[in-house]
């Protein structure tokens, strides 16, 4: 009776006797499509916080500038405008429907400033030195209170609002307010009036008419002018020099521009970025927007010119993010090939399980289809069930679902079961056709070999496609970082190196059975006898040494990164600790205390300053400049892990006109003829070598010589101390006496292994390796319950023939333990030789912010891993040992 | 009483049932008989007689409901499993229907096997698995894999091998099964020889009537009973 129908009690039937096992693969696949249906969406949030993180992290090197062209009035008739602040907040609302959409949308409004070079003062003293700044934020000038005296009001009254000065009048006085550092600094008081010129020797008359402090000192609109509150001091040729801000009000904001030359009025609108709306999806279209805008019509044309490193500061995020990427998919393509393989064996032991009734039914003429349907009902409701379970938990606890990792676990699981069905049952109806014949036979078997020849070649080859497609283009890149071919190299390999293995196996297996022929003992003779029926066995090997291998690579990874984030974070901080303040001779003092604290072994000062730009006669950048005692930061170099800069010792000697210089980064045709803009002073440098990476500069880095720097004739103030040794952290604190902030190399480390990205990918580690473990625990469960039936027989044939009890188990262990810890150190160091070959190419400084490939780490327990598989086997052939030696062997006859 | 010599199998009311109250099967029922030493016993019945139950309980591979076994003097039906186990090494040995031998082993190897798991010396097994071999004519295939011998060389092989331990008792249940008529004649030949060389009490369940004509003596089993 043909039955193609497919047949209810069947199903039913079938799922009652092998509800563990269904369950078992519900499970897998609900572990599965959890796994990767969450990976995706978490991804994307890890990408987005990253980014928000590299972006507040950028402070202002995130904000978009707008410089406004330069006001121009009539030089014999200036007039004074009561009207400047509307005509500025025009310009803000220009400039804000100048940006493109997409960037508009991520920036706050902007602030717009109006400032001065510094002015020179007069009549107090030398050295003295005064800028003058308007603030206008959208939500009010910062907001300030006065401690002395009013906030500046305008020179004139109501009715001279309008006046028009004739050329020859002398300087129109304009009134400004000074912070109380400021007013400190420079010795002033509310009601001075205070003769200053400027650059060009014109005159200005600045008229004190108050002292504030600010409401909210941290404010981001005082960081655009930041010796409004913090004035800086310092000593050039032998002079002290005082340099400070001081607050123009919007009331004498007209007097401002009617008492400074024209020339002397810098206005800005500053777009600062609001880093929570900065998404990981959008942020290449944001750098391209940025980009743009830089190179579109500039001042030249009398329009405005746009400034930023947000592009710079986006790229280096998308970068990490895209090299993270890479790295979690790296993880993902070898947990996911490993669960497949799982579903496969799985399904190979339900078919196992079902060969008779598979059989029979074919026998009695089932259609091949029809046996296939019935299974494919099971499996799907199988499979669906898991991933309903999956993919609840995900929405559940991740709240969005990534839907196409999960998919081949979703085909997998639906299809293996009515396929192996099908092949079983046709092999069944088939084994009556094979050849009787000799050659024939010969033959079939030889095309077998072939067939297997050819797909390991597929494989090798594909192994070595995706090697050098790692090896060439990476996994950063990709605007996705979609690059599967790549980052699947390292499981590709592993099947590779597992399937050498497999290949290797039998001879070996065959080796040991010749060795133990001339034996008299049996057991490790039986065992090769069996191994050389069993070992070849692809599957549950090939599951133990990928998962092996992806896991010891998952951690290798996870472990370098941390490790190389020690490294990282001492780059960063640029030694144990670090103390960053307003620019103040002072730290000069403070230095040498920390230096000659107890439990200090090194200690510099230095002045970094970013974005100071730097040109060449075919370039021009915006580099960090480092302005240090040469010698002292050798030895703080020379005292911390920091790598060694010995180039530094070419920054002593005279360079004549032009100061020698350690340039790191910037294209090739910056170190030609350098000169860098400080202060209003050309300083024209000569390089010499290679800076290092101070503090871990994403620009260019110039490393200058304090001494030659101020023999140039510039100033440069130190700004930064580091320190070495295990007393520094609180040398520095008690040095410091609260003033600027500290950074201490251990919180920092924290800081970074807290980031998105790297705490990111060691969860995606840990969680990966322990679903790789439990995968391979369940292929060594699996595998031994799939060929429990043929060893059982061939095990009980042995009792018959006088096998002991005791001998039975060292057979079962024999037999079972071999391929699993031959697939598991197979694994082990496959995993450690492609964490070898290829960490090279995965970008791993990118996370650990180092300059270099971090040294891999691959930590000792991760022999632990093989060691639970063989706990795994031990627990398995005691549980198969005690069932065998009870069983019966009543069959034995008749089977 | 003192000069009959002692049976090498004396079967005593035995008795095995299986299932449960409506299924019961009763495929032995108060059997009882005796086999002298170096006997070669055959045991004929239909299908579902009981012929194999009764060569499973003779050995020990299975457990009577009632009765008793003894073989060579041992109780078997009151051994414990490292007794039975003692007695599968030192005493019975089987010869399969479907033969079972390890593919992965030539014929002097499989033959080889019950003494390894004597840790029978080494020189000793290979002088003793010499000897069988040329025994049951297989001298020039002792290094042929099983898959490479014919049915008939492969219980050959079987049974060399559960002479290989020097058994007192041989139980075959259906021998030549597995094959065509010629063969099993050739290979029931070489079974009495053997048999006869060797010095061993044989049991053999069988439907083949060539079978009988070679045995000493036929146990007639039909629903569980014995008679003759
Ligand atoms: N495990 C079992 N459970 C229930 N009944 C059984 C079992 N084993 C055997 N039987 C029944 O016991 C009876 C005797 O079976 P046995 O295998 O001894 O017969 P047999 O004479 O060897 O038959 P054959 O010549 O076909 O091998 C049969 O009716 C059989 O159905
Ligand atoms: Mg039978």
């Amino acid at each position: 009776m043909p039955r193609t129908r497919i047949h209810g009690a069947t199903i039913t039937g079938r799922l009652r006797s092998d509800l563990g096992l269904l369950l078992l693969m519900g499970l897998v696949v609900a572990v599965t499509v959890a796994m990767t249906a969450a990976a995706a969406p978490l991804a994307e949030r890890t990408a987005d916080r990253a980014i928000e993180t590299t972006v507040r992290d950028a402070g202002l090197r995130g904000a978009v500038i707008a410089t406004m062209p330069e006001w121009f009035s009539d030089p014999r008739a200036r007039t004074r405008a009561p009207n400047t602040l509307v005509e500025i907040r025009q310009d803000a609302d220009y400039a804000q429907d100048g940006l493109p959409p997409r960037l508009a949308a991520v920036l706050r409004p902007g602030v717009a400033t109006v400032t001065t070079p510094a002015l020179h003062l007069l009549d107090a003293g030398a050295g003295r030195y005064l800028r003058l700044a308007f603030v206008d934020a959208p939500d009010g000038a910062p907001e300030v209170t006065y401690t002395a005296g009013s906030p500046p009001r305008a020179s004139v009254g109501v009715d001279g609002a309008e006046l028009t000065l004739p050329s020859d009048a002398g300087p129109w006085p304009v009134q400004v307010a000074l912070s109380e550092a400021a007013a400190d600094a420079l010795g002033l008081k509310p009601g001075d009036r205070v003769p200053a010129e400027d650059a060009q020797h014109r005159a200005v008359l600045l008229r004190i008419s108050g002292v504030y402090t600010a409401d909210d000192a941290n404010d981001d609109a005082w960081q655009l002018v930041t010796e409004l509150l913090t004035p800086s001091q310092g000593v050039t040729e032998g002079l002290l020099r005082t340099s400070a801000a001081a607050l123009v009000s919007a009331e004498s904001l007209p007097d401002l521009r009617l008492g400074v030359p024209d020339d002397d009025l810098t206005r800005r609108i500053v777009f600062t970025p609001q880093p929570p709306l900065m998404t990981s999806r959008h942020s290449s279209a944001l750098e391209q927007e940025v980009v743009s805008l830089q190179t579109s019509a500039g001042l030249a044309r009398g329009d405005i010119s746009w400034d930023s490193l947000l592009d710079r500061v986006l790229d280096d995020g998308r970068t990490r993010v895209s090299a993270a990427r890479g790295q979690a998919q790296v993880l993902l393509v070898g947990l996911l090939a490993c669960a497949l393989m799982v579903l496969v064996l799985a399904a190979q032991l339900l078919v196992r399980r079902r060969t008779g009734s598979v059989t029979m039914a074919r026998e009695r003429g089932a259609s091949l289809l029809g046996i296939g349907a019935e299974l494919l009902v099971e499996s799907v409701a199988v499979a669906a069930a898991g991933a309903a379970v999956g993919l609840a938990v995900v929405r559940l606890l991740v709240g969005s679902v990534g839907w196409s990792w999960p998919v081949p676990v979703l085909v997998v699981a639906a299809l293996a079961a009515p396929v192996l069905g099908a092949v079983t049952a046709g092999r069944a109806a088939g084994a009556r056709r094979v050849p009787a014949n000799r050659t024939a036979r010969r033959t079939a078997a030889r095309a077998v070999r072939l067939r297997r020849v050819a797909l390991e070649l597929g494989v090798l080859a594909v192994a070595m496609l995706a090697f050098v497609a790692l090896r060439q283009r990476g996994v950063v890149g990709g605007e996705d970082g979609g690059d599967l071919t790549a980052a699947s190299a390292a499981t590709w390999w592993a099947v590779a190196g597992a399937l050498v293995v497999l290949r290797l196996l039998p001879p070996a297996v065959l080796l040991s059975l010749r060795a133990a022929r001339r034996t008299a003992g049996g057991i490790r003779f039986l065992v090769s006898a069996r191994l050389m029926e069993t070992a070849a066995r692809a599957l549950p090997l090939l599951v133990v040494s990928v998962a092996t291998a992806q896991l010891t690579f998952g951690v290798a990874l996870a472990a370098t990164e941390r490790e190389g984030q020690v490294a990282g974070a001492l780059l960063s901080v640029g030694g144990d600790v670090r103390l960053t303040t307003a620019p103040d001779p002072a730290l000069v003092g403070t230095t040498q205390r920390v230096a000659d604290a107890p439990g200090v072994r090194a200690a510099a000062s230095a002045r970094v300053a970013d974005g100071v730009l730097a040109a060449s006669r075919s370039s021009a950048d915006r580099v960090r400049l480092v302005v240090v005692d040469a010698d002292a930061y050798q030895r703080l170099l020379d005292e911390s892990a920091l790598p060694d800069a010995p180039q530094l010792a070419l920054l002593g000697a005279d360079g004549g006109e032009r100061v020698p210089a350690l340039l790191l980064g910037g294209d090739a045709g910056l170190r030609d003829g350098l000169v860098l803009a400080w202060d209003d002073v050309r300083v024209p440098l000569d390089v010499v070598g290679t800076a290092p990476s101070v503090g871990l500069s994403a620009d260019p880095v110039v490393v200058v010589d304090t001494l030659a720097f101020a023999a140039s004739g510039a100033l440069a103030q130190p700004d930064t101390v580091w320190a070495v040794g295990p007393g520094a952290a609180s040398a520095v604190e008690a040095a410091s006496g609260g003033t600027g902030s500290v950074t201490r190399y251990d919180d920092e480390l924290d800081a970074r292994r807290d980031a998105p990205l790297p705490s990111g990918l060691v969860r995606l580690a840990v969680a990966a390796s322990l679903m790789l473990l439990l995968f391979a625990v369940l292929a060594v469960v699996l595998a031994a319950a799939t060929e429990a039936p043929g060893r059982a027989e061939s095990l009980e044939r042995l009792r018959a023939l006088g096998l002991r009890d005791r001998d039975l188990r060292r057979i079962l262990v024999g037999e079972l333990l071999t391929p699993v810890v031959v697939a598991a150190l197979a694994g082990l160091a496959l995993g450690i030789g492609s964490a070898h070959a290829m960490f090279g190419s995965l970008s791993l400084e990118r996370i650990t912010g180092q300059t270099g490939p971090p040294e891999i780490v691959v930590p000792w327990w991760i022999t632990l891993a093989p060691v639970a598989l063989v706990l795994a086997v031990l627990v398995v052939s005691t549980i198969e040992w005690r069932r065998l030696r009870r069983r019966v062997l009543a069959q034995l006859l008749r089977s | 009483m003192s000069a009959v010599a002692e049976p090498m199998v004396a079967v005593r009311g035995l008795t095995r049932t299986y299932g449960s109250a409506p299924t019961t099967v009763h495929a032995l029922s108060e059997v009882s008989f005796d086999i002298a030493p170096g006997e070669l016993v055959a045991v004929v019945g239909r299908s579902g007689s009981g012929k194999t139950t009764l060569l499973n309980l003779l050995g020990g591979l299975d457990r009577p409901d009632a009765g008793t076994v003894r073989v060579a003097g041992t109780e078997v039906t009151a051994l414990d499993e490292q007794g039975l186990s003692r007695l599968r090494r030192d005493t019975i040995s089987y010869v399969f229907q479907t033969f079972g031998l390890i593919p992965a082993l030539t014929a002097a190897e499989n033959i080889g096997v019950p003494l390894r798991l004597r840790r029978t010396p080494t020189h000793e097994r290979e002088s003793r698995v010499a000897l069988l071999l040329d025994l049951v004519g297989l001298r020039d295939h002792a290094l042929q894999r099983p898959a490479e011998l014919s049915g008939g060389q492969q219980q050959r092989v079987g049974i060399a091998r559960a002479l290989a331990g020097s058994p007192r008792l041989l139980l075959a249940d259906e021998p030549t099964g597995q094959l065509d008529a010629e063969t099993g004649l050739a290979v029931m030949a070489l079974l009495r020889a053997v048999v006869e060389s060797e010095g061993v009490t044989a049991v053999v369940a069988t439907h083949d009537t060539v079978t009988m004509s070679l045995a000493d003596r036929v146990l007639r089993i039909a629903d569980g009973r014995v008679d003759g």
